[in-house]
């Protein structure tokens, strides 16, 4: 049995099914993608996994332990950890408090010394070590994603999930990103990771699942999914303005933001703030996401290398 | 038991609603417009009441008619206190708010204190105290009729500014996003300040009603910011409709307490507080 | 480890300057230390009420429940001495368990609530406990009159070795030290909360409690924990003051007085720190006492007047002012160090 084992997940939001008898699996020592366009129920599909949301249906086991009904924190210490798109860390603690925290609580029982041992480590592995001390509110947002996996990895997960870390990133932040992840694997660590960047997804994936409307259309190599018909059909069929000549979900999602962006129901709102409807917010989103402070916080959804050069 | 016991329970229960809907609906806005959380809300309403006793006392004026004066005054009030102190701590901690308003609400209590003394005042003789009617064995007071019209009114008043005026629609967009609003160049200082001076008015007009039911004293405000908090909360943050909805439930409940249980009237508080506890308890346990 | 110990060391001197300062200032002031020993006394009671909120609130729960266990505690000692014949002193501890597992009860129903949903829900449940306790038996709590309560101390009056004023002043110092002793107690929770790993679980609830549980903060644990531990000192505060007080009522004992001094206290000293309610119940209760001198009746404008203007000028309370302070301070040397 896989180190992960999910089976007929589903959520339902009112009359709204925003995932769909959902399974899959991932192995110890993988790097699974989930991928799929914005509001399919990747977000969702995360938050049940790590317990925030409860399910309608369906099971999840971790090591063949079933833990569907497990608090957040009992899963935490079975070893799933979990980073969030939008990056909140505890705004009052320190860059190594914040760590600590994973560290103290990660597993059911850690001495202090042993926590402060592991949060230098982390810090190192994360580089964020030059900056203990900083408090977590001055951070940039490269450092606050950084922040956030290293949180993570305090609780020494055996699965780690991570959820659209190079969401807003520069070219070469998301290179040291990659390079981050990768590490993480070799030291032993599952990723399952939620990704609009394809070149990512390209890169870092041993396997792909993509997810369109809450249903899983498709699981396989980066390279087999992206050939899948039905894969293009979810890309290209949930976009209004798209050039039909384009002819691959690598190139779409280049500029994915347009082929995202009015697929997406109420579901994910927990976490994607922004209003993907309003006109407004689009331009906003797409004139002066840096600019903005607050915008530049919100979970960009069409960041992507390419895109990131034009800025 | 006496069927038109509890039917005039009922009705008695409902016609108190409007009070109670009147003075959560300011507060209501309060919090959903300007999100700011006013534990002085009450003593706008306490103003009211004793500005309407001074307005009968010093000139004979009927509280009918002390309605039209004390809505712009406490509105001014309202609109002053927006001014010197709520609108530096919009972006503030809920605990910040807390206490200025605190603050506010001992200050205003114990000038009340101060001027008209601890004891209940009472205006002396309404004409229409005693007046009523009976339909089917069912008495309808004068004044808690007049009191559920009014309050009625306008009630529905500011449901008509809320949804069809520009002042309205401009409050209920700033409620929904603040950031967009002042985007397309809406002034939201001044959509606050209307806001708040408006809640404080509409207390006030409750006011004006306890003036004529009671004999209040300068805690009575109190009680009201704690229960208006309650209906509010019940209703769900910021939800005006809902209002309607809760003061309706605890209104009726505290009635068909209050007369159809022995020494019901003490349990009264109990009854509206209990309910409150039950259904937020029961509707945080609701899965997702 | 080495500002615990700082921690305890400072809490050992301020206990051992509480212990005698009564008679200090009975040295001084003689007749007129009764009224200083009842304006510390308030002091004291206040530190304790607004440190034991600021413990509950550093888990983000904002409670409005301090006078149901205030009530509680007072009720439980009141009610056993009037019941069962019991020794006088068993009410305290007494006192102390109901008003932990009352806590433990209100904790658990209330783990899913935020803000001002819990806010407005524990003082729900403060004014039912208050409708469930005055419709008890009046042969068990006495109904809407209250009941007597025995006090703790009768100092025995020596004609000849001693003055008049001083049977009451003795009375007060023995209840002085009682609460002082419940003030070191609850500053010994709120320092071992803030050294250990409480304090980094209660502050990642605070700011992020989805996050925190993702990280493996058992938060229910904690926050019930936290009303516990809360309860407990208020509970006995409670109980004690009713001995004081020397009677109990469901209108001034469950008074949402109580609940407003515990939360405005450490919000004007400084939320969240074990130092902050201290200083602002000193503060806050000096000053009430001067306004009062000062102004007589109406003099409570005033004390809202402060409150006011200490958000609207130090939102962050008086710690806050310090933290502000402090850096200027110590920056003053350096005119020596320019080239």
């Amino acid at each position: 049995m896989s180190l992960l084992q999910v089976e007929n997940l589903t959520k339902r939001f009112g009359g709204l099914v925003a995932v769909n008898e959902i399974s899959f699996g991932a192995e110890a020592g993988e790097i699974l993608a989930i991928i799929g366009p914005n509001g399919a129920g990747k977000t969702t599909i995360l938050n049940m996994l790590s317990g925030l949301l409860p399910v309608s249906g369906g099971h999840i086991y971790l090591a063949g332990r079933d833990i569907t009904r497990d608090l957040p924190a009992a899963r935490c210490h079975l070893g799933l950890g979990r980073a969030f798109q939008v990056v909140q860390p505890f705004p009052e603690m320190t860059v190594a408090e914040n760590v600590s925290v994973g560290a103290l609580f990660g597993t059911a029982q850690t001495s202090q010394q042993q926590a402060e041992a592991l949060t230098e480590e982390v810090l190192e592995l994360t580089q964020l070590a030059h900056l203990r001390d900083t408090p977590a509110e001055s951070l940039t947002l490269m450092q606050e994603k950084r922040l956030e996996i290293a949180r993570a990895l305090a609780t020494r997960p055996k699965i780690l999930l991570l959820d659209e870390v190079m969401a807003g990133l520069r070219p070469a932040e998301s290179r040291q990103a990659v390079t981050l992840i990768e590490t993480i694997r070799r030291s032993g660590v599952t990723v399952i990771f939620i990704e609009h960047v394809m070149p990512v997804v390209r890169d870092l994936a041993d396997r792909v699942v993509v997810v369109d409307y809450g249903t899983k259309i498709a699981e396989g190599s980066y390279y087999d999914v992206t050939r899948n018909p039905q894969v293009i059909e979810a890309y290209l069929g949930s976009s209004d303005d798209e050039d039909p000549a384009e002819d691959s979900v690598e190139d779409l999602a280049e500029n994915p933001d347009d082929a995202a962006r009015d697929a997406e129901p109420d579901a994910d709102a927990r976490t994607n703030s922004t209003d993907t409807n309003s006109v407004d917010t689009n331009s906003v989103d797409t004139n002066s996401a840096d600019n903005d402070d607050s915008s530049s916080r919100e979970p960009s959804r069409h960041t992507s290398p390419g895109q990131e050069d034009v800025r | 038991m006496d069927i038109s016991l509890i039917v005039q329970a009922l009705v008695s229960g409902v016609l108190a609603a409007g009070l109670y809907a009147l003075v959560s609906v300011g507060l209501a806005l309060a919090i959903g417009v300007i999100g700011i959380v006013n534990f002085a809300h009450g003593e706008f309403l306490m103003v009211g009441a004793f500005l309407t006793f001074q307005l009968s006392v010093s000139f004979g004026l009927d509280p009918a008619l002390s309605l039209l004066l004390v809505a712009p005054l406490l509105f001014l009030l309202g609109a002053v206190i927006y001014r010197a102190t709520i609108q530096y701590v919009l972006k503030a901690p809920e605990l910040n708010q807390m206490l200025l308003t605190f603050g506010l609400a001992i200050i205003l209590q114990n000038l009340a204190l101060l001027i008209w003394g601890g004891d209940p005042r009472s205006i002396g003789d309404v004409p229409y105290r005693a007046l009523g009617f009976q339909v089917a064995g069912i008495s309808f007071g004068a004044v808690p009729l007049a009191s559920f019209l009014v309050s009625a009114l306008l009630v529905g008043g500011l449901y008509y500014v809320l949804i069809k005026t520009p002042i309205g629609k401009a409050m209920r967009a700033v409620a929904q996003n603040r950031t967009g609003a002042a985007l397309v160049g809406l002034e939201v200082n001044r959509i606050y300040l209307i806001a708040f001076a408006l809640s404080a008015a509409l207390a006030g007009l409750g006011g004006v009603m306890i003036a004529v039911i009671q004999s209040p004293t300068p805690v009575v405000g109190f009680a009201f910011t704690l229960k208006a908090f309650a209906i509010v909360v019940l209703a769900g943050l910021g939800n005006i409709r809902g209002v309607l909805w809760a003061s309706l439930i605890v209104a009726v409940a505290e009635s068909l307490v209050a007369t159809l249980l022995p020494n019901g009237d003490t349990l009264r508080n109990a009854v509206f507080f209990a309910i409150i506890f039950v259904v937020l308890i029961a509707n945080s346990r609701r899965p997702a | 480890m080495k500002r615990a110990r700082f921690d305890l060391i400072a809490l050992a001197v301020f206990a051992v300057i509480l212990f005698f300062l009564p008679d200090l200032l009975r040295n001084a002031y003689g007749r007129a230390s009764v009224s200083y020993l009842s304006l510390l006394t308030n002091a004291v009671t206040l530190a304790i009420l607004a440190l034991s909120w600021d413990i509950l609130a550093r888990t983000g729960q904002l409670s409005l429940a301090h006078a149901a266990f205030y009530g509680a505690g007072a009720y439980t000692t009141a009610v056993l001495l009037r019941l069962a014949d019991v020794p006088l002193w068993v009410g305290l501890p007494a006192a102390g368990v109901v008003a932990v597992l009352l806590a433990l009860l209100l904790g658990v129903v209330t783990l899913r609530l935020q803000g001002i949903y819990f806010a407005i829900a524990t003082l729900a449940f403060t004014e039912v406990l208050r409708a469930v306790v005055q419709q008890l038996p009046t042969r068990v709590a006495g109904g809407a009159a209250g009941i007597n309560v025995a006090p703790l101390f009768r100092p025995e009056f020596v004609p000849g070795e001693m003055e008049r004023w001083e049977i009451a002043f003795l009375r007060n110092e023995s209840y002085f030290w009682l609460y002082a002793g419940l003030l070191v107690l609850t500053v010994l929770a709120s320092i071992y909360v803030q050294r250990s790993r409480l304090k980094p679980a209660f502050t990642a609830i605070r700011t992020n409690e989805e996050v925190a549980a993702v990280m493996g903060v058992r938060s229910a644990r904690y926050k019930v924990l936290a009303f516990m531990l809360s309860s407990l000192m208020v509970g006995l505060l409670g109980a004690i003051d009713a001995h004081r007080v020397g009677s109990v009522n469901p209108y001034e004992t469950f008074g949402i007085q109580t609940t407003v001094f515990a939360l405005v206290t450490p919000i004007f000293g400084g939320l969240y720190t074990t130092l902050g309610p201290i200083l602002g119940a000193g503060v806050l209760a000096g000053l009430e006492e001067t306004l009062r001198r000062t102004f007589g009746s109406g003099y409570l404008i005033g004390y809202g007047a402060v409150l006011v203007l200490a958000i609207l000028f130090m939102p962050r309370g008086l710690m806050g002012l310090w933290g502000w302070l402090e850096p200027r301070l110590k920056r003053r040397p350096p005119s020596k160090e320019a080239p």
